[in-house]
């Protein structure tokens, strides 16, 4: 065995010869990265109300609320009534922090049941649960874009749901409430 | 002239060499932490997280590395070169309110699945019959992240030594 060159072993090789290499060690000098962003965190300022209103006992009806708009449409059996202290129909409101201008995106269920939370009338004997479809989403960055954002060079967003209740004959007088869950996410 | 005739020589027969090259940095990609959290990339290039929040769309993968033997001239002897790589220390970084840390190193090196900054690994390079061979490893690593305020850009230098210590005619 002929051994050749060696910076480390150098003491071991004195008799050896030929393709003894100049340069016997070289260092680089590798990277490892990461981009560590600002957590995305949301939180409600206002939830999705559709306000108060009659149930006829023979149609079924719908309240849609616009998201992002004061906009709110009655259609069939649902009307609107609005006695002192009444409910106003609103869309939902979110805030968002997060990285600058980062985009996001949100996932919401496609329909919720809002059910009995309390009600003038023991022993109700009407629907008891209501169902929200049509949910929808419009952040304040990017009105156009669906269920997306982009935080803003300050780090914030907001977004606005809006949703179709759908009211079913003789529903049964009662606060309905649903949980409206909101999913966020990083593009 | 006797420098005249030594040139041409000198072309035909440049110094053998070792080199060492990072051709991919150790990329533990974009995520979000709350506090403290770590994420692990392997050797292999599996993932994995504790208390992070990936932020999918940003590539992940293992730092690459190429050790090249350049032995100066056209000779196709064949040989086998042996050669030492040494992990050097791997300080921690702070940017923003970000520290980051490596640890945990690791490697697909036949018989180096872990790397321990500052202990010697030895490698060869058998069967030599160019005038140039290579090695190419990849360095898995887990880094811990305590994130006080804001984001940060975290770039963890990791020195990497080659020393050669032999070149054997088979």
């Amino acid at each position: 065995m002929r051994v050749l060159a060696g910076l480390v072993v150098a003491g071991l090789l004195a008799n050896v010869a030929p393709a003894v290499a100049d340069d016997n060690s070289l260092s680089t000098q590798g990277v490892a990265a990461a981009n560590v962003v600002h957590p995305l965190t949301v939180r409600a300022l206002q939830g999705l109300e559709f306000g108060t209103l009659t149930a006829d006992q023979i149609r079924s009806g719908t309240v849609a609320v616009s998201p992002g708009s004061s906009a709110v449409q009655y259609s069939g059996g649902a009307r609107r009534v609005c006695a002192a202290g009444c409910l106003s129909p609103h869309s939902a409101r979110f805030a968002v922090t997060g990285e600058a201008l980062r985009s996001y995106s949100v996932s919401v269920p496609a329909s919720l049941s809002a059910r009995i939370r309390s009600s003038a009338n023991r022993g109700n004997t009407g629907q008891t649960e209501l169902r929200i479809e049509s949910i929808r989403l419009q952040s304040a960055s990017r009105p156009d874009a669906g269920p997306v954002g982009q935080i803003n060079f300050s780090g914030f967003d907001r977004f606005d749901l809006g949703g179709t209740l759908h009211v079913p004959p003789g529903a049964a007088p009662a606060h309905y409430q649903a949980n409206l869950p909101v999913v966020m996410a990083y593009d | 002239m006797a420098l005249g005739l030594l040139l041409p020589t000198a072309a035909h027969c440049a110094p053998a060499s070792l080199k060492i090259t990072q051709d991919m940095p150790l990329r533990f990609g974009s995520f979000a932490v709350f506090g403290t959290g770590s994420r692990t990339v392997q050797a292999s290039g599996a993932v994995s997280n504790v208390n992070i929040y990936p932020v999918t769309s940003v590539p992940t993968g293992p730092g690459q590395f190429t050790v090249t033997y350049d032995r100066g001239n056209a000779n196709r002897k064949e040989i086998s070169i042996r050669f030492m790589l040494m992990l050097g220390q791997v300080a921690p970084v702070n940017q923003a309110g970000v520290n980051g840390t490596l640890a945990n190193f690791e490697s697909d090196l036949a018989g180096a699945p872990a790397l321990m900054p500052g202990r010697l690994v030895m490698q060869t390079m058998p069967n030599c019959v160019t005038r140039t061979c290579s090695v190419t490893f990849r360095i898995g690593a887990r880094i811990d992240v305590t994130r006080a305020s804001g984001g940060a850009a975290l770039v963890v230098p990791i020195p990497v030594t080659a020393i050669l210590v032999s070149v054997q005619n088979l």
